[in-house]
């Protein structure tokens, strides 16, 4: 009888471990990951090897007056290819005063190699060779400085998960990155990342001083499969100012040509 | 005195806000598609006054500025702009005119690209100054206060760019010949014009264009490539010299016991061997070109010369440097000389010239409000230009600029100093649109 028990309890408990095993271990290596583990899982999501999409940047300051930029951006992974990372190309549409304004960027897998950069400017019909961009910049006016957009590495910060936390009933990792470098525009961010998604619906900016500068909110969608912006609000709380970003008709996997991303495209579609 | 008449008002604010109805339904006419055309342009007022007694208002100019472009494809585009302007203030010659114009059209093949009809060419890496971009001539009407984009005459003319693996091939070929223009003599901005023989009674002759014919067509190549991180060309450009050489005569007539001088504004052709590079360093930005000019005739004053001119070869080229500074200030530093070859002191021009520019610009709130500074400095005679000015945009079509025009230093001849009377501050209201 007794051997009967032990038997059915073994059983039981085999059963059991077997069907949950898998849950418990969701949970439990998840609740293990680091904050590094969980930034490099952000940074590695599956975002195909090449992108077009347009971007209407809304600049609207605390009065409430608006002001738009409409661009066109296509982007390459060149996955190391003669030693590029990537490279983008960006128009600009409008407002008038800047329609034809054209930006190339040419980035390496060596992280110690700058960008090399191109504008090609309509008003004087030429293109100019710029040095990369301060990297604590505004882009283009917004609230979004050219780290903001994405050019900041992982392993620029250190990252520390401290938490976790639903937000928008969704799960996600709170992590705060803090810059290895001294003096950084940002004391730190904290960043909310969706656990298995790896998307990043929200972020906040503290001032060097510790305070809350600014922060992200990201509406993400999939797009033939994988998630990309539909669209983003980036306020900054101490001025009142307040980016909002529309992207539209986003396409991946286009298969474009490294000829694109070239001067003869600057000056050709510039004018 | 009132900015527009009322008849070019019309016409400007039914040209500026009807277009897409009135173009639409005329190109759906013709077999187009108006969603292909893209309509902008602007409207702008330009107000100076001169900051010396007696502060006279030197300049009221009303501009309208329209660009249509219609892409039929991917590979074939037709592009043309137009730009008129009427001066309510009679300073500036010609009060009304058609300033530019361009028609050309863009058609892409393989590795081909292709602008055929009027329009201008771009050559040269300097900022404020023509060393290889010396394609198109020049307006000088008001100095070269204005931008070049504005200033430069566009010309009929074929261009073609080819590709080949990184290299990329241009060639130009310009039948149309078409001199700088200055201004005239009651303007404001007339050049100094050295007396070619002192004590000489002067007589002037009409400036006699080149023919139209093919051997006096222009044409130009250039090469260029990116490599190791710099950008590198080389060019050939066979052209007629913009500005004219006065061709001199003198004469004892029986009746005068004066000698007369008779002048006679004459082009001639010479050769520019250019070079260009830039090259990025961290923050810095590292720019030149060069250009070898042979057989440029260069006017002279030794009463002994047959013509009043020799031909001379020199080299004009830049050194330059730009440096981008935090939060969005740049500053861009040139150094630029000019060196003539078997020279001697008859010529007009110094032997060595050397100038130096310095520009600076930055923006604030989120680039709506963004203060320039450009200083060109003529080391020769000590001259220089200052050009200070702050624009803000209202909104993403009203810009307002606030600005100033400074010449300082030199003599009477010396190219700044001559116009040392004309300092003055202006304002610019403009409006653009997009359809």
């Amino acid at each position: 009888m007794n051997k009967w028990i032990k038997g059915i309890l073994v059983y039981v408990v085999t059963l059991l471990l077997i069907n949950f095993l898998p849950i418990f271990l969701c949970f439990s290596p998840a609740q293990e990951l680091s904050g590094l583990q969980i930034m490099v899982n952000e940074d590695t999501r599956e975002d195909g090897d090449d992108q077009t999409s347009g971007s209407i940047f809304h600049l609207i300051n605390k009065r409430g007056q608006k002001r738009v930029r409409d661009t066109v951006r296509r982007w390459k992974d060149c996955d190391g290819k003669d030693g590029f990372d990537e490279k983008t190309i960006i128009f600009f549409q409008s407002p008038p005063e800047v329609e034809g304004t054209g930006f190339l960027n040419w980035s390496y897998i060596d992280i110690t190699k700058d960008d090399d950069q191109w504008l090609y400017l309509p008003a004087l019909r030429k293109i100019k060779r710029i040095s990369a961009s301060d990297k604590e910049d505004s882009f283009m006016g917004t609230d979004f400085t050219f780290d903001d957009m994405g050019d900041r590495q992982v392993e620029e910060d250190a990252h520390k998960r401290i938490g976790q936390e639903t937000f928008e009933n969704k799960k996600c990792y709170l992590v705060e990155s803090t810059p290895k470098e001294r003096d950084y525009m940002y004391s730190k961010k904290l960043v909310w990342v969706v656990d298995g998604e790896w998307i990043i619906p929200k972020v906040e900016f503290y001032d060097r001083k510790g305070r809350l500068l600014k922060h992200l909110h990201v509406k993400w969608h999939k797009v033939q499969g994988m998630w990309t912006w539909e669209g983003c609000v980036m306020k900054n709380v101490q001025t009142g100012h307040q980016t909002d970003i529309e992207v539209k008709d986003t396409k991946f996997n286009l298969g474009f040509k490294d000829t694109l991303f070239t001067q003869r495209t600057l000056r050709r579609e510039g004018k | 005195m009132p900015l527009f008449s009322p008849v070019a008002l019309l016409i400007i604010f039914v040209t500026t806000f009807s277009p897409p109805l009135v173009l639409g339904s005329e190109l759906g006419f013709l077999g187009l598609d108006p969603s292909k055309l893209h309509l902008k342009g602007y409207l702008k007022n330009e107000t100076s006054l001169h900051i010396h007694s007696p502060h006279d208002v030197t300049k009221i100019k009303s501009i309208f500025h329209l660009e249509l472009k219609y892409t039929f494809n991917n590979n074939l585009k037709l592009f043309t702009l137009g730009r008129v302007f009427w001066d309510a203030d009679n300073d500036i010659e010609d009060d009304k005119d058609l300033e530019s114009w361009e028609l050309y059209m863009n058609l892409r093949l393989k590795d081909i690209d292709l602008r055929l009809g009027r329009q201008q060419v771009v050559w040269g890496e300097a900022d404020g100054l023509r060393i290889n971009d010396i394609i198109n001539p020049q307006n000088f009407k008001e100095f070269i206060l204005q931008d070049y984009i504005d200033s430069r005459i566009p010309l009929w003319m074929g261009r073609i760019d080819y590709y080949l693996g990184d290299f990329t091939f241009e060639g130009l070929i310009i039948p149309e010949f078409k001199r700088n223009r200055f201004p005239r003599g009651e303007s404001e901005w007339e050049f100094y014009q050295p007396s070619p023989l002192p004590f000489f009674r002067l007589t002037r002759n009409n400036n006699k264009k080149p023919a139209h014919c093919l051997k006096n067509w222009e044409w130009g190549l250039r090469v260029f490539r990116f490599i190791k991180g710099w950008d590198l060309s080389v060019s050939y450009f066979y052209t007629w010299d913009d500005f004219p050489v006065f061709h001199r005569k003198i004469k004892l007539l029986p009746e005068s016991l004066i000698p007369t001088v008779a002048l006679s504004p004459r082009h001639h052709r010479f050769h520019v061997f250019g070079f260009t590079y830039n090259k990025v360093v961290g923050p810095l930005v590292f720019r030149g070109e060069g250009g070898y000019y042979l057989n440029k005739h260069l006017a002279r004053s030794d009463p002994q010369d047959s013509g009043g001119f020799k031909k001379r070869d020199y080299l004009y080229y830049m050194l330059g440097c730009d440096y981008h500074m935090f939060h969005n200030m740049d500053l861009n530093l040139q150094f630029i000389q000019k060196v003539i070859s078997h020279y001697d002191r008859y010529f007009s021009e110094d032997n060595v010239q050397n100038s130096l520019t310095f520009f600076i610009q930055t923006d604030f709130l989120h680039e709506t409000l963004k203060p320039v500074l450009l200083v060109i400095y003529e080391a020769n005679e000590g001259d220089f230009w200052i050009s200070p000015k702050v624009s803000y945009d209202i909104s993403d079509t009203i810009q307002v600029v606030l600005g100033g025009e400074f010449f300082e230093g030199g003599g009477k001849q010396s190219f700044f100093g001559q116009f040392n009377s004309n300092d003055q501050i202006y304002c610019e209201l403009k409006y653009s649109f997009d359809y």
